[in-house]
């Protein structure tokens, strides 16, 4: 099972845990914050019964925030946090294609925009089996529009190049 | 309708060709999804839901029921093979079945893996066939404030025994009720949260959340790792063993001891599967006359572990069927599944739909049955191809699944985009310690517990102490005191003992 890399670097002099501790604070801060914008939120809710447990949810989390915190100022943690991200690259690329790949769904359509998605982004995260990669591609888009089209008939967004 | 015609009907309808077909399906799907590595039994049912949509309710259960334990079961193959648990509940399974395939008898490991997985599946069905009807009766006593109660004490616990970190735990379940508010209130008509969006009325679909949370942070995992990955294929030859493994007498009893245990577990909400494995292998080491054996290639350890954790599987849903609570996330993930069907778990259901609650049950017992012939060498021999999968490919599969599942629920480009908003808040969350099955499960849960409090609030004329003094109401508070204590109980012992280790 693929888990986030815990060999994270240390800088010297950093006392063990010391990241973690900073994470949480941060973590902490920026809950309070986030449920500060939705209690200002709630006062946009007019009716009194449909604001009491949106209001007692932030409550709770304000509560937890705080304690979690104050832990901070208290505990020092025997182990270090795992790097939030372990490959800044690989992250960034990912998120951004996906993000261009959901964007042109509506526009190209799910198979048009999917050809071309699949195997960039295997290219570009380092597969260099092209034969491999174009196969793939194809088996898993004829067997999801086997599913999705031919067996279960659901709508799609309309595709730009085959006018499916 | 009483139970036993009930069951009767169940039995005849899950033998049409169509709910066998969609077993078989499932079952070979969720071996596949549980397989490879860094892919769950949790997340192929997540994005795997939308696909069963337009599905007859029996069909859709009878796939979801196949993934289930076929994932759980998959989990052992990459473990035995690899050295890489498939699913975490696979752990305990590396520690013997890693060195019964250096020696070469990864054949046999593999057909031990598949029987001792199918036997605990088929315990865990038969005991949620036997204790789910009687205490789905005792919850129809239950009034509003009571379930309200159950709610919080199904939130609460999983919050708090899932993950390390209580605090963490409790407000990953926050976020989720919070997410739940979103949308127009179904009582007053109000807006909440909106935020001028249109597609923010409706609030958000939970198949969204599920497949954003459990579908996107493993393929985002994946595209990191796919460089430098270890996931190689290399180690997948098998050759046939020499000599066939025939003590399956010296198995029974660690069949039956991780049978009990991982059923015991499976009903405790938010222990699950992992904690499962783990207690059955070490009960079987314990009771061994041989103990040195576990660890170098005991085939009683491999069947405790792989016993144990399927033996989870059926039971972990006694609190989704009876009290409409899950107990773990992929029994919410479960409950999902109903939902999409527009079936409520709950004790109601036992009275209004007992066909198909049986007919589930059954489901269960038939899909963990059908492991025994779609387990081990055939698993193996037809999956490889796909178990050599890259990661670097695995990661872009499961984001277009993901985005063609997730766009068929009602049509919506918006719900896409929520997708991946939640993909990378769900990885976030993870990466930063934030267990997600809290997340879930205050989606789920959240309208539920909101309704229950109003209508007991309005029962009780506004009095917020009245809605905690009933008999039942006043267990449940109780449970839910202890399961907040269990942390605190956690940190002055560490307490203690860091003090102890100092003082020496």
């Amino acid at each position: 099972m693929t888990q986030p890399n815990d060999e994270a670097t240390e800088s010297p002099g950093e006392k063990p845990g010391a990241r973690s501790v900073v994470q949480d604070r941060v973590l902490a801060i920026l809950i309070i914050v986030v449920a500060t914008f939705f209690w200002i939120e709630s006062g946009r809710i007019r009716a009194a019964e449909a604001q009491m447990f949106p209001r007692m949810i932030l409550i709770l989390i304000y509560g937890l925030a705080g304690l979690l915190a104050l832990r901070t100022l208290y505990l020092q943690s025997d182990h270090r946090a795992p790097a939030i991200i372990t490959s800044y690259p690989a992250f960034a690329l990912f998120v951004l294609t996906s993000l261009v790949y959901v964007s042109s769904v509506s526009s190209l359509g799910f198979f048009t925009a999917s050809v071309v998605y699949m195997p960039v982004v295997a290219f570009l995260l380092g597969l260099r089996r092209h034969g491999l990669n174009i196969a793939v591609t194809f088996i898993f888009l004829a067997a999801t529009y086997t599913v999705f089209v031919v067996i279960f008939a659901r709508p799609l967004p309309r595709e730009m190049l085959w006018g499916l | 309708m009483p139970m036993q015609d009930a069951l009767l009907s169940a039995l005849i309808e899950i033998f049409a060709w169509q709910n066998f077909l969609a077993m078989v399906v499932g079952v070979i799907g969720g071996i596949v999804v549980g397989a490879l590595p860094g892919l769950t039994a949790t997340m192929g049912i997540a994005i795997l839901i939308p696909l069963t949509f337009t599905m007859e309710p029996l069909i859709a259960l009878g796939m979801v029921a196949g993934i289930y334990n076929g994932g759980i079961y998959g989990g052992a193959i990459p473990a035995i093979l690899l050295g890489i648990p498939g699913t975490s509940s696979s752990i305990p399974t590396t520690f013997d079945g890693v060195p019964l395939a250096r020696r070469g008898d990864a054949e046999n490991a593999l057909r031990v893996s598949a029987y001792s997985s199918a036997i605990g599946g088929i315990a865990s069905g038969v005991a949620l066939l036997i204790l789910a009807p009687p205490l789905a009766t005792v919850t129809l006593l239950f009034g509003p404030a009571e379930y309200f109660w159950v709610a919080v004490f199904g939130m609460c616990s999983i919050a708090v025994l899932l993950g390390d970190d209580a605090f963490k735990g409790l407000i990953s379940a926050a976020i989720g009720l919070l997410i739940g508010t979103i949308g127009i209130d179904s009582v007053s008509g109000h807006e909440r949260f909106t935020f001028d969006i249109f597609y923010l009325t409706g609030g958000f679909d939970f198949i969204v959340l599920l497949a954003g949370l459990y579908g996107i942070p493993p393929a985002i995992t994946l595209a990191q790792t796919a460089a430098s990955s270890a996931i190689a294929s290399s180690g997948l030859s098998v050759t046939r063993a020499k000599t066939r493994f025939r003590d399956w007498k010296s198995l029974v009893p660690t069949w039956i001891r991780s049978s009990t245990i991982g059923i015991v577990v499976g009903v405790l909400p938010g222990v699950g599967g992992t904690m499962a494995a783990f207690l059955s292998y070490n009960e079987a080491r314990r009771a061994d006359p041989d103990p040195s054996s576990f660890g170098k290639g005991s085939y009683k350890g491999l069947a405790a572990s792989e016993c144990g954790n399927n033996a989870d599987n059926a039971s972990s849903l006694i609190p989704t069927l009876t009290l409409g609570v899950p107990g773990n996330a992929v029994a919410a993930v479960i409950m999902g599944a109903f939902l999409v069907q527009g079936l409520q778990p709950g004790p109601a259901m036992f009275r209004s739909e007992p066909v198909l609650v049986y007919a589930f049950i059954l489901q269960m017992i038939m899909t963990a049955g059908m492991l025994f012939f779609l387990g081990g060498m055939i698993a193996l021999r037809v999956f490889a191809p796909v178990l050599r999968l890259p990661p670097a490919l695995i990661a872009p599969v499961v984001i277009c699944l993901s985005v063609i599942g997730v766009y068929t629920i009602q049509n919506s480009i918006f719900d896409i985009y929520a997708l991946l908003g939640f993909g990378v808040l769900g990885y976030l969350l993870q990466a930063t310690g934030f267990p997600l099955a809290p997340v879930v499960l205050g989606l789920i849960l959240g309208p539920m517990a909101e309704q229950q409090l109003r209508l007991a609030l309005i029962i009780a004329r506004g009095d917020f102490v009245a809605i905690s003094t009933s008999a039942v109401s006043l267990i449940i508070i109780s449970l839910i005191l202890v399961v907040l204590a269990i942390p605190l109980v956690r940190f002055v012992r560490g307490h203690i003992v860091r003090n102890r280790s100092r003082t020496r």
